[in-house]
């Protein structure tokens, strides 16, 4: 069964996700007005600012993509996944799933890939920019290409954290709990050890770069995009470890819950 | 062959014994009622028929498949319907039964007759374009019904399938369910309204603290456990005391209780003999209002055989 064309629970998903179909006339009008407002707003202001100074389409590209896109994939991928299985137990609709024909992997695949295509199309929405800042500011095809690399790879590990989360609990706020707890440790955590690690052990700051140093910060996607996209490393290390840790990890999920699936914790009750 | 066989089947969650050696067998179209307090084992039962819970020992095989050995084969010939179960709200309810055909790898060009048929046996076809949040609950009963049906399975597991619906909505379940009897389904369904059961099931089994306490054919049962009939009568407030001392001497009468106005007879005698308790009391001068022989129902025998006890 093809995964995006025959899968029903991607339908579903698909279907229930992006519910503008429910919605009324007026506030369908209202939501395509107000992305039809943004969208090229924020286009017309950001090309506006590049095309005036060339450092400062660098300094977009950074922002854009070390920042607001990083920021959105850690913080929106997540709170996606992370309800797709525990809210089917809630609203006891599991079981009928699990009982159907559908092996574990189409329902796992056909939740996960439902719960990060809305990551993934602010990313597409926002790539042109990406594009213009890049050429505009003079950003290497290799930087460029690893950055969405990152990008990307991030957006399947925590997407994959959410759904790990969601299999493993049994209600959704204790899942959006421990994703949220993992991702601040990840991401605030690091640096906070980098801190406390600073204070304790001495150290020569002008001999060596933190991030390249302080392996913890090795998971980190903001330390890795900020050592990416830093004027003084030629071999970005840790954007290039960042992302195959970060594919690594979301596949190790996804299989022990797509291998676990049935064993996870029962459908609630009335 | 037996359809459902079920030996020594035994389910434990930690210290708790929900099912206790339980053996049941079911022939192709039997209908079976299963009876019992709440956290008798029904439950239990019908989950690990379903395939959604591991016996802790014995076994259960639906078709001839063990239900732990091979539960994908079991799950393409069973419709499972739990007591509480959740709708996709956001769906419309035709939407809602292709998605369960699609699960159930039912051909894309063969769903939308699939749809209408199941939609039309369960009577909702005038809901087919609405949003499954807009149907009552009884319709939502008969559509999570009908979604157990896309499939075509063999067997139907229903627990508690009336629990929550007004009268109304539980006599459409029941007309929903001997239509399906007449289909040929073989069935199992659960339920704590007996007089129900007793209309369409074929046979039933009385289930207490995982034990199954009595099983089978309705009058085999009802033969083996009351023994004989129960009378009926009424007599004047001041003859009541007389007439049940008389009734106490008649052969055959095994028991007199007073129940509110009436005074009821626990009698094994034949039908030939039962004139023997109207000539007595007559005989005696007691002034009979009313006499008659009570209709005995699952209720009666669900009484006497359990004690009110749960696992």
């Amino acid at each position: 069964m093809s995964v995006f064309t025959e899968n029903p629970v991607l339908q579903k998903e698909l279907l229930t996700r992006f519910q503008l179909r429910r919605q009324s006339k007026a506030n369908r009008i209202a939501i395509f007005t107000l992305l039809g407002l943004i969208i090229p707003l924020v286009y017309f202001f950001s090309i506006r600012a590049m095309v005036r100074d060339q450092s400062a389409s660098r300094d977009a590209f950074g922002i854009f993509v070390s920042v607001l896109e990083v920021s959105l994939v850690v913080l929106l991928t997540p709170a996606m996944t992370a309800g797709t299985i525990t809210l089917e137990r809630e609203k006891q609709t599991w079981n009928a799933l699990l009982l159907s024909k559908l092996t574990h992997g189409e329902i796992v695949s056909g939740k996960y890939i439902g719960a990060i295509l809305p990551t993934l199309v602010t990313l597409a929405v926002l790539f042109p920019l990406n594009v213009f800042a890049a050429i505009a500011g003079k950003v290497g095809l290799g930087a460029f290409l690893l950055a969405h690399l990152l990008l990307i790879s991030t957006a399947l590990f925590y997407g994959a954290l959410g759904m790990f989360c969601s299999w493993a609990a049994r209600r959704t706020q204790i899942s959006t709990a421990s994703t949220a707890g993992t991702i601040a440790l990840i991401v605030l955590g690091t640096p906070l050890a980098l801190m406390l690690w600073q204070a304790v052990v001495p150290y020569n700051y002008s001999a060596s770069d933190p991030v390249l140093t302080f392996i913890p910060l090795w998971i980190n996607p903001y330390a890795a995009m900020l050592e990416l996209l830093g004027q003084n490393n030629p071999v970005p290390h840790v954007a290039v470890i960042c992302s195959l840790l970060s594919l690594l990890g979301a596949a190790v999920l996804l299989g022990i819950v797509t291998r676990r699936l049935a064993h996870g914790p029962k459908e609630m009750s009335a | 062959m037996a359809l459902v066989e079920v030996k020594n089947l035994r389910k434990e969650y930690g210290d708790l014994i929900a099912v206790k050696n339980l053996s049941l067998e079911l022939n192709p179209g039997e209908i079976f009622g299963f009876i019992g307090p709440n956290g008798a084992g029904k439950t239990s039962t019908i989950k690990i028929l379903a395939t959604l819970l591991d016996p802790t020992a014995g076994t259960a095989k639906v078709d001839g498949i063990d239900v732990t050995q091979d539960p994908e084969a079991v799950r393409s010939r069973i419709g499972y319907m739990p007591d509480a179960f959740g709708v996709y709200d956001d769906f419309k309810v035709w939407e809602y039964l292709d998605f369960f055909a699609a699960s159930y790898r039912v051909p894309k060009s063969d769903r939308p007759g699939l749809i209408d048929l199941v939609l039309d046996l369960t009577n909702l076809s005038v809901k087919k374009d609405a949003y499954v949040e807009s149907l009552s609950r009884g319709m939502k009963q008969r559509l999570c019904l009908a979604r157990t049906l896309v499939h075509n399975p063999k067997l139907l597991l229903l627990d508690e399938p009336a629990s929550g619906l007004d009268p109304r909505a539980r006599i459409e379940i029941k007309e929903l369910l001997k239509e399906l009897r007449n289909m040929g389904k073989t069935i199992i369904v659960s339920s704590h309204i007996l007089p129900e059961l007793a209309d369409f099931c074929t046979s039933v089994g009385i289930i207490e603290r995982g034990e199954m306490i009595v099983a089978g054919p309705i009058d085999a049962i009802m033969k083996e456990v009351l023994g004989g009939r129960v009378l009926e009568l009424r007599v004047p407030e001041g003859d009541r005391a007389q007439a049940m001392a008389i009734l106490k001497d008649v052969e055959h009468v095994r028991e007199v209780t007073q129940v509110a106005e009436t005074i009821r007879v626990d009698y094994n005698g034949t039908l030939d003999d039962q004139s023997e308790v109207l000539l007595a009391l007559i005989q005696n001068g007691v002034r009979v209002q009313t006499f008659a022989e009570q209709d005995t129902d699952l209720e009666d025998i669900f009484l006497r055989v359990t004690k009110g006890l749960v696992a």
